[in-house]
């Protein structure tokens, strides 16, 4: 009796109709959360910098007119989870259960939309753990030779020194000629007993130390020759996320599936095509 | 006006010319051939579009970079110009790039400064993987619409096709897009664009979709009939949001 109520439970978020009903209710509330987004761009800026929770505390109860879908795509976001991890246990089941001796490389090829489904669970545990769990520091001013910054957990301090920036010196871009693509700045970290780290600070490349990461938000002055206001300062957000691994990691696995599942489809149209021509012959 | 901004409102002048041919069947062939210049002609524009932003990425360039590569995936795509389902087809296609193209060049939204995040690898990536994702969901759309206003349920193997390659397409999009958004800004979704939930609901959409077709329990008409709705769902949802202000005459 318990057994089949098991199998029931089972067999109902291993349905595949479910994925197909989840992920077209995903697709309508994300669809949806375009322009509530768009015209409350405040309200979920945020979100990155303060995580989830104290976020959906926050901004996300007292704004429910426009949080509502984030709301609901929590809630259909868990629940694909249930649905992919039983499905894919479920299938990967059979397919174990089913497979032939002799026909190791077939079976591995096999794997792919399972490995792509477990993916999607370690992407969405990822993303889980770097909202909730991060630490982040938005907006830490800067200028060269200036002050140094404390970094946090007394892990040292970090100053900002001048180097050789990089303006744009192209043809195409004429109203962006002299602006600077590169602000040539470097941090320089001191653990206060004695080790000294440099690292560049450029956009999408940040400097890393300590299991903290820098990242380049803003600059000025944006032209070589500095334009009217003589100020000179970098703005960057430090943070230390070690959810970024699990995420990161998922993308590598589902792009594997991907590949896998790429390589089962051309093995089969190769097997076919055989089949087909030992049967002209 | 700009070189590549020239180029994209010949190449623009050009499908548009093709589709008034196509109206008639005596001009067919003038249609073709117009076709077939479009493509080269069109193909340039984006890369000069790349070219002139290079390092950069071209900004708010996912919808006008998509009729070059949808009229090319569609010239390899069929091989029955003549017949009469073909000529649907055909037309379709024009109807489609021609409409977009325009679009483009009487509502543009390109034609912002450059934004210095972009110069990495992964943002050029996001937006290439991105264009061609499109490309091939209203390619795959297109030939959902063929078949749904045919009788019987004929073959959606076709379809199937370019969706599946847009679905490859758009998830290899998105993980650019997040490995750019985490070294950009350590974050995997950054909430500044609104456009990131777009993106997500094409995912979703067509990841319904294919399951839909993989499980092989509905019928081939109804699959036809949801990829053919996916035409409207990617010019809505993402297509729409990149259009900016009108302007007349245009100048990018």
């Amino acid at each position: 009796m318990l057994y089949a109520l098991a199998q029931k439970i089972w067999s109902f978020w291993g349905s595949v109709k479910l994925s197909i009903v989840l992920c077209f209710l995903l697709a309508l509330d994300a669809a949806l959360a375009y322009p509530l987004i768009r015209w409350n761009l405040t309200t979920f800026i945020p979100l990155g910098e303060i995580g989830i929770f104290p976020w959906l505390n926050t901004y996300g109860r007292y704004n429910l007119g426009h949080t509502f879908w984030f709301f609901a795509l929590l809630v259909l976001l868990a629940l694909l989870a249930v649905n992919a991890f039983v499905c894919a246990t479920d299938r990967l089941w059979r397919s174990w259960k089913q497979r032939q001796r002799g026909r190791g490389l077939a079976f591995f090829l096999k794997l792919g939309p399972h490995v792509m489904h477990y993916a999607v669970l370690v992407i969405l545990l990822g993303y889980l753990g770097s909202y909730a769990l991060s630490e982040s520091l938005p907006g830490r001013a800067l200028t060269p030779n200036g002050p140094p910054l404390r970094l946090p957990r007394g892990q040292g301090e970090v100053r900002l020194e001048k180097t050789a920036p990089v303006a744009y010196r192209g043809e195409r871009l004429e109203f962006f000629r002299d602006w600077l693509l590169d602000p040539g700045y470097e941090l320089i970290f001191d653990d206060g007993a004695g080790y000294v780290k440099r690292a560049k600070l450029a956009y999408s490349v940040p400097a890393r130390f300590r299991g903290y990461r820098f990242y380049l938000y803003d600059f000025y002055p944006k032209r070589e020759e500095g334009g009217s206001v003589k100020l000179n300062y970098v703005k960057i957000s430090i943070r230390r996320d070690p959810s970024a691994a699990v995420y990161l990691g998922g993308i590598g696995l589902f792009v594997g599936g991907l590949l896998l599942y790429a390589a089962d489809v051309c093995a089969k149209r190769r097997r076919a095509r055989r089949l087909l021509q030992g049967a002209r012959h | 006006m700009t070189q590549p901004n020239l180029i994209y409102l010949v190449s623009a002048a050009v499908i548009f010319l093709s589709l008034l041919c196509a109206v008639a069947r005596p001009t067919l062939f003038l249609s073709r051939v117009l076709f077939i210049v479009y493509i080269p002609v069109g193909l340039w524009a984006v890369f000069l579009r790349y070219y002139y932003s290079f390092p950069m990425t071209p900004m708010f360039f996912g919808t006008a970079g998509t009729p070059p590569l949808l009229a090319l995936l569609g010239a390899i795509s069929f091989r029955r110009f003549s017949q009469p389902s073909g000529l649907f087809f055909y037309r379709s296609l024009l109807f489609l790039t021609c409409a977009v193209s325009l679009s483009q060049v009487f509502f543009p939204k390109d034609f912002y400064l450059p934004f210095l995040k972009t110069a990495t690898f992964f943002s050029q990536a996001h937006l290439a993987f991105a264009l061609l994702g499109k490309a091939s969901f209203l390619l795959s759309g297109l030939l959902a619409l063929e078949l749904t206003l045919r009788k019987g349920d004929g073959n959606p193997a076709r379809f199937f096709l370019y969706l599946i390659l847009g679905f490859c397409f758009w998830t290899l999009s998105m993980f650019s897009g997040e490995a750019w958004s985490y070294l950009g800004w350590g974050l995997p979704v950054v909430w500044d664009d609104a456009s990131i939930v777009a993106f997500l609901a094409t995912w979703f959409f067509y990841t319904a979709l294919l399951h839909l077709h993989l499980t092989g329990d509905f019928s081939a008409r109804l699959r036809a009939n949801l990829a053919a709705f996916g035409l409207i769902w990617v010019l809505a949802v993402n297509c729409l949001p990149d259009l900016g202000p009108w302007r007349f005459p245009p100048r990018f």
